[in-house]
């Protein structure tokens, strides 16, 4: 390879696969096939891929936007379509959205491992020191934050592995009936699964480093497929192994799947998976610490994105603390996920035909 | 704020051109006595410079000087070869007036034979012609000098390798003169693109340094840009190869090796196959590879030479290695004093048995142990050869026995520490291994303060650490991350070597391919 084309782009389309899933996947996976079997009992496998799907079309309008703006994230082209002071209100709320997403998903972490791993250790180390390594990643800037996400893949993906006996344990009678589930709760159902599947937003600040911008949509599109597909996985396995009562009672069930796994002299897998699950949740919470920082860094015009990183780093952990217990935590998330809900679902689209209805358009990507 | 900081460290940088700090456009004067005056101004009058004065001709109507140090030349070449034939053998009358013709055609073209022999027309040149070894031949009424190479340097013969032993492959290791070193790289790399260039380093030791690459195949800006870096070094002394690497570092905080240092030449033929720059210093037995990638450090060159199953087990060996260098004590101390859980049922029971009367608690166990394993290993290595052996065998045997005898540490403890060490040396490159030695210290620390979450955050900033270095602009971490599928062929498996018919792509080069008889039957012939 020659050395002009090592050093033009950041990221390649392979790593924003990469970026999608580890971004994606996260919290979710613990308490997903419990929350799908309380909505959609046993065609949650329907919600997930309809879930997937919408989020798929939301993509799409994102890649559209992408391509009206090539070379601007939504922090710079929302000034240009709604003019300063209405593009201004948008790009705060998308650095509150992603301050507050990163501050409650540190804390559902540092709350589960105090659950699995240390119940001793006060939270408030736990998290600042997470958020501090957080910190050294995002510090690095996004070229650093694709390697180590591309990295962690192949290191973190066997832990799916660990599930594979119970998936052979599983009586498929749990998952029947099938089509049971009414038109009202399957659209509940699938806004449930939204939570889970927050993350690909990140496309709306990272776009203009892509290295082939024309096959951003399918790049992301395959990372959204391995995420579904892992959550099928998970899901069908719970609700399989579980039956649909047992599991609703079962806080972590991802977790508690794994004790049902005898294996000789070596006994207790689920700790294994928690400790592989720290990388998983650290890539979660670093996506979102990257975009606040990183939308934050574009809005006040810093030069680096380790000033503002270090700016809210006291803030996230002070957001950390807002909730007082597992209960809230979930409630908190939920309106979290609500929230960015409307802010990669509705407003890429209203963007969109703004955008088109007053005909602006971003500078080529050649023209830089 | 992190640029500001560097900025502070790196104050001061301004270039020095003019090393010795002389006039360097004054040229040599007609006059003898005026260039000697100005020679003897500008060094210093050591007792070891040599000033002989003689005419040429037998008819002894032309001054001459010869300057040299007497240690650095070759008495002989200079008696037989330069003065034998300048005062006995021209003869006939030296004319005033045609002087300058025929004492420039007798010394250009026949009377001096020496094979390195150079014109050189400023003063500034003549001294630093002097200070590197060569004699320098002064005419009276010529406006010219000679430097003669008459370069007689003592060094050592050519060795075994010392730290880069090998059961495979030639047992030749680089000596301290770059001359040799250039050879052993000639002999084996007969291609008429090697291309090596020699330069200038450091600006009183001055010392030779030579850039190696092939020109078709290594990327010009990748040779630029080290040009460019190497112009930015301004020092005044380079006396080993590592020196030269800490200031071409991109990033000179890291614990990482960023450059490989080898001294086996068939190691450096192999990188310049693969597009890379070699640099080598006269003085260093060693050469520095550029660009490097974290994955080099664990390739041995006889990885190639054997069969691939052969090379590929070693490899797995030694990352497995690499890992439990830095994490098989943090592992154990988050095991014996968080996670007794994770520990079967029948192991704990003994082990708990056997920690029973230890008066420490594991993390202290471990560090007393470790640090006691480090003071060990180095007492060993500065220890002349017997005797640092037998350190070893009372270090490690008769210390530990002891402790455990006594009470003061458990054998498990025992055992792991025995094979941290013992694993720590699996990895083929002395420079990689010590950072990895060092790092097991905060991870002991991390695990004993946070158990398995410690390791993992400890795992985490490593790995993020890797990611983010470059060298030279390369990813080092590469072909992990970012990920190039192709080059994993030769990371932690070794493939069949006719699989292994592109260039790595971690590395830019100008071409690609390096075989294309792929696959091919070796029992057809054509």
């Amino acid at each position: 390879m020659r050395w002009s084309e090592i050093e033009k782009y950041q990221i390649s389309n392979q790593q924003l696969a990469f970026i999608i899933i580890q971004t994606c996947v996260g919290m979710g996976i613990l308490s997903l096939p419990r929350v799908m079997a309380k909505t959609a009992g046993q065609d949650a496998w329907l919600a997930i891929i309809l879930g997937a799907g919408v989020w798929a079309v939301s993509l799409m309008f994102i890649y559209l936007l992408g391509r009206r703006f090539p070379q601007d994230t939504i922090i710079q082209y929302s000034d240009y379509i709604l003019g300063p002071y209405l593009g201004k209100l948008i790009s705060f709320s998308y650095i509150l959205y992603s301050t507050l997403t990163t501050a409650f998903i540190a804390r559902t972490f540092v709350t589960v491992l105090a659950t699995f791993n240390l119940p001793k250790t006060p939270i408030s180390v736990t998290l600042i020191i997470f958020l501090l390594t957080s910190y050294y990643l995002v510090g690095h800037g996004l070229k650093t934050l694709a390697r180590i996400y591309e990295f962690l893949f192949f290191v973190l993906s066997p832990a799916f592995i660990l599930l594979l006996p119970t998936f052979f344990a599983v009586n498929w009678l749990n998952l029947q009936p099938v089509f049971q589930i009414g038109l009202t709760e399957l659209v509940d159902s699938t806004y449930e699964t939204m939570f889970s599947y927050i993350g690909p937003e990140i496309v709306l600040l990272i776009f203009p480093f892509i290295k082939k911008q024309d096959k951003v949509l399918a790049s992301s599109l395959l990372g959204l497929a391995i995420v579904m597909l892992t959550y099928l996985f998970i899901t069908v396995i719970g609700i399989g192994f579980y039956g649909l009562l047992p599991l609703q009672r079962i806080l972590w069930p991802t977790v508690t799947l794994l004790k049902a796994i005898d294996v000789p002299f070596f006994g207790r897998l689920e700790f294994f998976f928690i400790f592989l699950w720290i990388a998983v949740a650290f890539t979660t919470v670093s996506s979102y610490f990257y975009m606040a920082s990183y939308s934050l860094t574009q809005l006040l015009r810093f030069e680096d994105q380790r000033y503002s990183g270090l700016f809210l780093l006291p803030i996230i952990f002070g957001l950390a603390f807002i909730p007082e217990n597992v209960l809230e935590i979930f409630n908190y998330l939920n309106f979290i996920a609500e929230f960015g809900v409307v802010l990669t679902l509705l407003v890429p689209i209203s963007l969109l035909i703004i955008a088109k209805l007053r005909n602006i358009k971003g500078a080529d990507q050649n023209e830089a | 704020m992190w640029d500001k900081i560097k900025k502070f460290f790196k104050s001061e940088s301004k270039k020095i051109i003019n090393r010795l700090n002389l006039d360097s456009h004054k040229k040599i004067n007609e006059n003898l006595k005026l260039n000697l005056n100005y020679i003897k101004d500008n060094l210093a009058a050591s007792s070891d410079l040599v000033f002989r004065e003689f005419y040429i001709g037998a008819d002894k109507n032309l001054a001459a000087q010869l300057i040299f140090f007497d240690a650095l030349v070759k008495d002989e070449l200079l008696q037989g070869k330069v003065l034998k034939p300048l005062m006995l053998e021209i003869t006939g009358n030296l004319e005033q007036t045609e002087i300058k013709e025929q004492v420039n055609d007798t010394l250009t073209e026949l009377s001096i034979p020496i094979s390195g022999a150079d014109i050189i027309t400023s003063l500034e040149q003549v001294i630093t012609e002097i200070l590197g070894g060569k004699a320098i031949l002064l005419v009276d009424q010529v406006d010219k000098a000679f430097s003669l190479d008459v370069r007689d340097w003592q060094g050592r013969e050519i060795d075994k390798p010392g730290i880069e032993a090998s059961t495979r492959g030639p047992q030749e290791a680089f000596n301290e003169s770059l001359q040799t070193n250039i050879a052993l790289i000639r002999k084996r790399l007969q291609d008429n693109n090697l291309m090596i260039e020699i330069d200038n380093i450091g600006k009183r030791t001055n010392t030779e340094l030579a850039i190696t690459y092939i020109e078709d195949l290594a990327e010009p800006e990748l040779i630029d840009r080290i040009k460019y870096r190497l112009d930015n070094i301004d020092v005044d002394g380079i006396l080993e190869i590592g020196q030269i690497n800490q200031y071409l570092s991109d990033n000179w905080l890291t614990i990482f090796p960023l450059f490989q240092t080898t001294e086996r030449p068939d190691r450096v033929v192999g990188n310049l196959l693969e597009g890379r720059v070699v640099l080598m210093i006269d003085g260093s037995p060693f050469a520095s590879i550029m660009p490097t990638t974290f994955v080099q450090f664990y390739q041995s060159p006889e990885d190639y030479y054997d069969q691939f199953y052969i090379g590929t087990a070693l490899r797995i060996l030694r990352f497995a290695a690499a890992f439990l260098t830095i994490s098989l004590p943090a592992i154990y101390i988050s095991l014996v004093s968080f996670r007794h859980e994770l520990i079967p049922h029948e192991l704990a029971i003994s082990l708990a048995e056997v920690r029973e009367g230890v008066p420490f608690p594991s993390y202290l166990e471990a560090l007393i142990m470790e640090i006691s394993l480090e003071l060990l290993r180095e007492a060993g290595i500065r220890l002349p050869g017997p005797i640092g052996e037998t350190i070893g065998i009372v270090g490690g045997l008769i210390l530990g026995d002891a402790a455990v005898a006594a009470g003061l540490v458990s054998p498990p403890m025992v055992i792991i520490v025995a094979l941290t060490a013992i694993v720590s040396f699996l990895i083929p490159n002395y420079e990689a291994a010590v950072p990895l030695r060092l790092l097991r210290f905060p991870m002991m620390f991390l695990a004993a303060s946070f158990s398995t979450y410690g390791i993992m955050i400890g795992w985490l900033l490593i790995l993020i650490h890797l990611c983010s270095l470059e060298s030279f602009g390369q990813p080092y971490f590469a072909p992990f991350a970012p990920l190039k599928w192709s080059d994993l062929k030769d990371t932690i498996i070794r493939a069949p070597i006719r699989l292994l018919s592109k260039r790595p792509l971690s590395v830019p080069n100008q071409q690609q391919d390096r075989q294309d008889r792929k696959g091919e039957d070796p029992n057809e012939m054509e």
